[in-house]
């Protein structure tokens, strides 16, 4: 057994193995690629990395996995003593190894990767050397092998267990949400982000559907109600404050136009895949300090909002968004330009659901209806105009008159609606 | 916002069932309209009920917003009722999609939840298998790995359900 300190949980520990797998290059190339891309060049202490972040979601799925275990998990689902046992390590390998396949600046840079998501990568790399012959060696003991811990990353999944896990470390409240809202306040030091996360986790239980008897999901007690909104409303604030940040936005932009220029696709094969991160692409930029997205990156001189919506829009005000847009590409032909779109619904429950069980019956309900916080948050939708800090000016006056004048009743919405 | 085809499909999907719908129901629907042909490009894996889009997931939250859909929690509080919303009649889908869904609709839009949830369980888990074993034993094993995915339904219950899809060729 070996520890290691975390900022989030304290201590995490790892058997011989999963030390091993941690030891390896492909786990360790996570320690250069930062969970928030240039999210640091706005909150400076934003440096973390995606490999405390995948240690940090191993522990998180370890304690929701022992809560169920503790409420009744081995005896509804007919699991006996080695298959929780087994099930317990599967979910902590699957969850150690979720982003292993991720592209260098975390989100920023997926759209390189040959038409697939990073977690087709990291099933790729699970099945590889050296991971695949790691892993395996808990075939003797716990009939675990690698093509099972790859199950969890493929479409083509059979095993209940495995879909069953899944949901802890990448469900509705999971263990990847927990680890890096939590982790990513704390680092950005947006202190709105956090919320009890014992409480969540100590409120987890298992109910039977009720139009869907013998079938058993996860829920909240009542008591976890409030640590739930907290979570909620944390996320809310995340994406407001950080994730969508106009600062970041524009760097993001700005990465993913130079990396179609210089760098096109990362490369299919693994070995050099695994060379790719974000001190490569910074060496790159280094070398192409020349190129305009390049410059404005290394120093930090990113396109500017010239114009932006408000962060929750209505039909009529995306409407004349879609107006103002091709109204600002006439205007203003020759000058660079960029249109964002801010889109997330951080407080919705999208799967099937998520439920609460009642204080007065016991019975579950959905989480909507159980609480008016969580109800009466609107979905984000923001859009936004981003030029260079000499052309903000004529930007925005353009745009803060176009708006105006297009609003809702006015003669410019009739004329630009015929 | 969702590309115009699956909104139009969606919203047609949910119009010309016959029954209330929950967000399982309408994944299913969009599941088999997917496999006789509408391009939707939805990727579905095992998830509770059956196969399940995450992305589709996520369409039926947007369309919510947009107004498009209703996607309301039942009076009961336990699931989802979804229906057509003010701007869906802007979305129509092209002819040739449309006796495909159509098609879709008259096949299982009086289906029971379970059954729908069934069904599609027993053509995603067909669609795996049939490369994997000799042609002889793709219905044994689909059955019995049906059986281990769900395990709250009799053996009757799901050669029923195979023999349905057989019958009607989508398998």
């Amino acid at each position: 057994m070996q520890e290691v300190r975390d900022p989030v949980h304290g201590f995490i520990y790892f058997n011989e193995t999963e030390m091993e797998i941690v030891n390896t290059a492909v786990f360790q190339r996570l320690r250069y690629i930062r969970q928030l891309a240039f999210t640091h060049l706005v909150y400076p202490g934003a440096e973390h990395s995606r490999f405390a972040h995948s240690m940090g979601v191993m522990e998180f799925a370890t304690k929701m996995f022992d809560t169920l275990a503790m409420k009744g998990l081995a005896r509804v689902k007919k699991w006996n003593k080695a298959r929780v046992k087994r099930n317990r390590q599967l979910l902590r390998l699957a969850a150690l190894l979720h982003d292993t396949g991720h592209a260098p600046f975390s989100h920023a840079s997926e759209e390189l990767l040959h038409g697939v998501k990073h977690e087709e990568i990291s099933r790729r790399f699970i099945l590889s050397e050296p991971i695949a012959p790691l892993i395996n060696k808990f075939r003797k003991d716990l009939s675990i092998t690698a093509d099972d811990v790859a199950s969890f990353f493929s479409a083509t999944n059979l095993d209940p267990d495995i879909a069953f896990l899944k949901e802890i470390f990448a469900g509705e409240i999971d263990a990847d949400k927990l680890d890096y809202l939590y982790r990513d306040s704390l680092f950005t030091g947006v202190h709105y982000g956090r919320f009890d996360y014992q409480r969540l986790i100590q409120s987890l239980c298992l109910i039977e559907d009720r139009d869907d008897v013998g079938n058993f999901i996860m829920a909240i007690e009542h008591g976890g109600l409030h640590a739930l909104e907290a979570m909620v409303l944390a996320r809310y604030f995340m994406f407001t404050q950080v994730y969508f940040h106009k600062i970041r936005r524009a760097y993001d932009h700005h990465l993913l136009d130079f990396l179609k220029k210089y760098v096109k696709k990362y490369p299919p094969s693994l070995k050099e895949y695994v060379k790719c991160d974000d001190n490569v692409i910074f060496s790159l930029m280094r070398e192409h300090f020349r190129d305009d997205d390049a410059r404005r990156i290394l120093f930090r001189d990113p396109f500017v909002q010239s114009f932006t919506t408000p962060e929750h829009i209505d039909a009529e005000q995306r409407t004349r968004f879609s107006w103002l847009r091709e109204a600002i590409g006439r205007e203003f032909k020759g000058t660079k330009i960029f249109f964002d779109a801010a889109e997330g619904s951080p407080h919705k429950f999208e799967k099937i659901g998520t439920y609460v069980l009642s204080p007065s019956t016991a019975a579950p309900s959905l989480v909507q209806a159980e609480s008016g916080i969580i109800r009466s948050l609107q979905k984000i939708e923001q859009y936004r105009v981003f030029t260079p800090k000499e052309s903000k000016e004529k930007v925005h006056n353009f745009c803060t008159q176009f708006w105006s004048d297009h609003a809702v009743g006015t003669a410019g919405a009739a004329a630009a609606s015929q | 916002m969702p590309q115009d085809l699956r909104v139009a499909a969606i919203v047609e999907l949910v119009q010309n069932a016959q029954a209330r719908l929950g967000k399982t129901q309408v994944q299913k629907l969009v599941y088999f309209a997917q496999q006789c042909g509408v391009p939707l490009g939805y990727k579905y894996e095992i998830y509770h009920y059956g196969p399940y889009s995450f992305e589709l997931a996520h369409d039926l939250g947007s369309l919510d917003s947009l107004g498009v859909l209703n996607v309301d929690s039942d009076p009961g509080g336990f699931g989802f009722d979804i229906s057509v919303g003010k701007f869906a009649e802007r979305f129509k889908v092209e002819p040739r999609y449309q006796k495909k869904i159509e098609r879709v609709t008259s096949q299982f839009g009086l289906n029971t939840p379970a059954q729908l949830e069934v069904k599609a369980t027993v053509h995603f888990v067909h669609s795996v298998v049939k490369d994997q074993v000799a042609a002889s034993k793709v219905k044994s094993e689909v059955i019995q790995k049906v059986r281990a995915l769900k395990p709250r339904f009799t053996d009757t219950f799901i050669k029923n359900c195979y023999s349905d899809l057989e019958q009607s060729r989508w398998i």
